[in-house]
């Protein structure tokens, strides 16, 4: 064994470590910009990204209606070539029926919301080592797509980018606790800040602390964004309390926010590119 | 001479598009899911080819499959880089000098390998900065990606051996 460490490979693998620390170095000072060669093998692998995310959301919903649909049961039986036919375009069917039905619920929101420049993107990734439900998308910024964007879907806020290459993205999410969002309650007007909670995240719940201890939100009620600091437009819809209590200091309260989306497992997103009083980003 | 290169080039793009193949369905949502931890399907590779091919390839390979771990994931680039080549060296040098090639050997070296990785990942994406209750994610996603990345390794095994076997330079 001591012979490999005095050998010229050994020396190859200390250099590889060096262009790998190298690459450490350049990723910490980037800021959130994907690397050259970080952008490279992105590149190279999302097509085949698509495609897996694509056959894995249609598989499941294919299945899903096989099971339901006694009398599709019934006419198969005596229609096999037909039925195969079938299978492939109900799979296609459901797929397009699904990104039709979001795209409407998206046009709705730019509907309401005309100052709002809006991508939308797909899911392609979610990797062993993601941190709090953190996903990949299958935009960049070829697609206009910068750092901090908010990225949404119908329900409510989903979180922002924070990793950026030419063809994808990566996107943390409200669950995460390096994430503060400026938010209010509808209710009360009530002004706070909702991030993340390493005791919370398990049952997919945030939270949203500096509460007024006057306030008299309760369970059940609205909390959406509140548009300060201009990282967010104001108005997108992030979940309703599901508890209050007095924070440590005991002189504000602190209340346990359910997301309106299920960030574990949501497909289709929107990155919002730009918003009327949009802050930019500070490099 | 040429036809020696040859078999060592097309065994390596076949080692390649094993891992390439690998990171792509480990990262495709809802796929192969154990509550929350998903297969690292990549460092089974890692470890496979680093019980056929030694310490230097493994160590290599390692290096590139992280990599490509990285493209997605939310560690700092080149972090789990250094980890996997890591792994690579390790299982390499126990292989070549003190385990003998066998699955159920690998199977154990995957599970310490993959325990050590994602311990690691822990520390400095959840330990370090001091968030509460961040030790649930031990039990819902350290441990299953363990379970479940151990069970898939004979997959991985297997095509790796395939591979080293069809395309080996016979030395007589």
């Amino acid at each position: 064994m001591k012979e490999f460490f005095k050998s010229r490979g050994f020396k190859v693998l200390l250099a590889v470590l060096v262009v790998l620390l190298a690459f450490m170095i350049r990723a910490a000072s980037s800021g959130g910009l994907a690397t050259i060669t970080s952008s490279f093998l992105g590149a190279i692998v999302e097509p085949f990204q698509k495609v897996t995310a694509s056959i894995s959301a249609g598989v499941s919903s294919f299945f899903g209606n096989i099971l339901h649909a006694g009398d599709l049961a019934d006419e198969n039986q005596q229609l096999r070539d037909e039925l195969a036919q079938l299978r492939e375009q109900l799979a296609d069917f459901e797929t397009y029926r699904l990104e039709n039905e979001e795209l409407k619920k998206f046009l709705n929101i730019k509907e309401e919301n005309p100052d709002l420049d809006l991508e939308s993107a797909l899911v392609i990734g979610r990797s062993p080592n993601d941190r709090f439900y953190s996903f990949t998308i299958d935009k960049g910024s070829n697609s206009g797509i910068a750092l901090r964007d908010p990225v949404i879907t119908s329900e409510g806020l989903v979180g922002v980018v924070t990793e950026l290459s030419p063809t994808s993205a990566t996107v943390s999410t409200i669950l995460d606790p390096a994430l503060n969002v400026g938010a209010i309650v509808v209710q009360t007007q009530d002004v706070g800040t909702v991030s993340g909670n390493g005791d919370l995240v398990g049952d997919g719940n945030c939270g949203m602390s500096h509460l007024p201890r006057s306030s008299q939100a309760k369970a059940g009620d609205m909390v959406q964004t509140s548009g300060l600091g201009g990282l967010f437009p104001k108005g997108l819809l992030i979940g309703e309390i599901v508890s209050l209590e007095p924070e440590d200091q005991g002189t504000t309260q602190y209340a346990v926010i359910k997301p309106y989306v299920d960030v574990t497992s949501v497909r289709n997103v929107m990155v919002i590119k730009s918003f009327s009083g949009q802050q930019e980003l500070q490099q | 001479m040429g036809n020696k290169v040859y078999i060592h080039v097309i065994r390596h793009l076949f080692y390649v598009l094993l891992l390439f193949v690998c990171y792509v369905l480990q990262c495709t949502p809802g796929f192969f899911q154990l509550w929350e931890g998903k297969p690292m399907l990549t460092l089974g590779v890692v470890v496979a080819v680093a019980m056929f091919e030694g310490p230097l390839v493994g160590g290599l390979y390692g290096a590139f499959g992280g990599l490509l771990y990285d493209v997605s994931g939310a560690s700092l680039f080149g972090f789990s880089g250094i980890l996997a080549m890591a792994v690579g060296v390790a299982v390499g040098l126990l292989t070549c000098y003190l385990v003998r090639n066998t699955w159920i050997n690998g199977v154990a070296l995957m599970a310490v390998s993959c325990l050590s990785v994602r311990l690691v990942e822990f520390v400095f994406q959840y330990a370090v900065w001091g968030y509460t209750g961040v030790w649930w994610q031990l039990l819902r996603n350290v441990l299953p990606t363990v379970v479940i990345t151990t069970l898939l390794f004979p997959i991985s095994f297997w095509a790796v051996k395939q591979i080293h076997q069809h395309l080996q330079v016979q030395v007589h």
